[in-house]
């Protein structure tokens, strides 16, 4: 993998899932070229330092969202606090009950994340704590298993599941924010009500 | 919904509260063998734990749907193999070179 036209064949065909993992984390297009780029330099530059048979992809990920980290901390701002015990489970299982969409639809799911198009997705992961942002990223975006999460993260499998299991109450609590922001929850209450 | 009976010898059934405790391993595969069969066996018997079940399955087959539609910019790839060029360049080494 030191040969820059092997890196290189190693690395464009990452690009398009890089680019929608640095969309998650930055959540503006021009941020997410820049990232990607930036991630792509480093790992040629350090590309020797890969070890042959391991994750090509984990360990381009790993960079990327390192370099993601690097430009945050230059840029702190104060972390916002959150309460996750209060993030109950089954969010929006029980807030499209109250709306008695239930009643109405086969799938109630599909019937709510029908109305929401990626950028209301992304604006909703944006808005999770950094460290739940990384690894809800490389679940949904990715599809990454939670052996892939920690081994791109360095974190252990248990702080992966964790961080994955409250991140997805999080993210339906900030989908079911967005939808009622949208209008979407009155169409919807609209719909169970006809 | 609790099971009345089982055989002595089976382990004993889920009850709501065993299969909703265990919705997050489910969906992220993280359950064992066993667990997943007594999941599934309650989820068989269970109206109401199969709709939750259906809806938080859903909801991330869902997100990651819409997500993997977000597409690259056609001129990123460009830009990268040009940075990656000319950054071989800077450093001495050919295009195609073997270590």
């Amino acid at each position: 993998m030191t040969a820059p036209t092997d890196f290189e064949t190693a690395l464009l065909p990452l690009l398009d899932r890089a680019y929608g993992l640095a969309y998650g984390l930055t959540h503006d297009r021009a941020d997410a070229e820049d990232l990607v780029q930036e991630a792509a330099l480093l790992a040629f530059k350090a590309r020797a330092q890969f070890q042959p048979g391991t994750n090509f992809k984990a360990w381009f990920y790993r960079i990327l969202v390192n370099a993601f980290y690097g430009q945050r901390r230059k840029a702190r701002r104060q972390g916002e606090t959150v309460d996750l015990e209060s993030v109950p489970a089954l969010y929006l299982y029980d807030r499209t009950a109250e709306i008695g969409l239930h009643a109405h639809s086969d799938d109630p799911a599909a019937e709510l994340l029908g109305r929401l198009d990626a950028e209301q997705i992304v604006a909703a992961l944006e808005a999770l704590p950094e460290e739940y942002r990384a690894a809800c990223s490389l679940y949904f975006v990715q599809e990454f298993s939670y052996e892939e999460i920690a081994q791109t993260l360095d974190i252990p499998l248990g702080t992966v599941r964790s961080r994955i299991h409250r991140g997805r109450r999080l993210l339906q609590q900030r989908l079911w924010g967005i939808a009622q922001e949208r209008g979407i929850v009155k169409q919807l209450v609209t719909k169970a009500l006809a | 919904m609790t099971p009345r009976w089982h055989w002595p010898w089976s382990p004993r059934p889920y009850a709501c509260a065993d299969a909703l405790r265990r919705l997050d391993d489910y969906l992220d595969r993280r359950l064992s063998a066993k667990e997943r069969r007594l999941v599934e066996e309650h989820l068989a018997i269970c109206t109401a734990c199969t709709s939750k079940y259906r809806f938080e399955t859903t909801f991330v087959s869902e997100v990651r749907r819409k997500l993997a539609r977000i597409d690259v910019s056609p001129r990123l790839a460009d830009q990268i193999r040009q940075a990656l060029r000319h950054a071989a360049a800077s450093s001495g080494e050919q295009p195609g070179a073997s270590p």
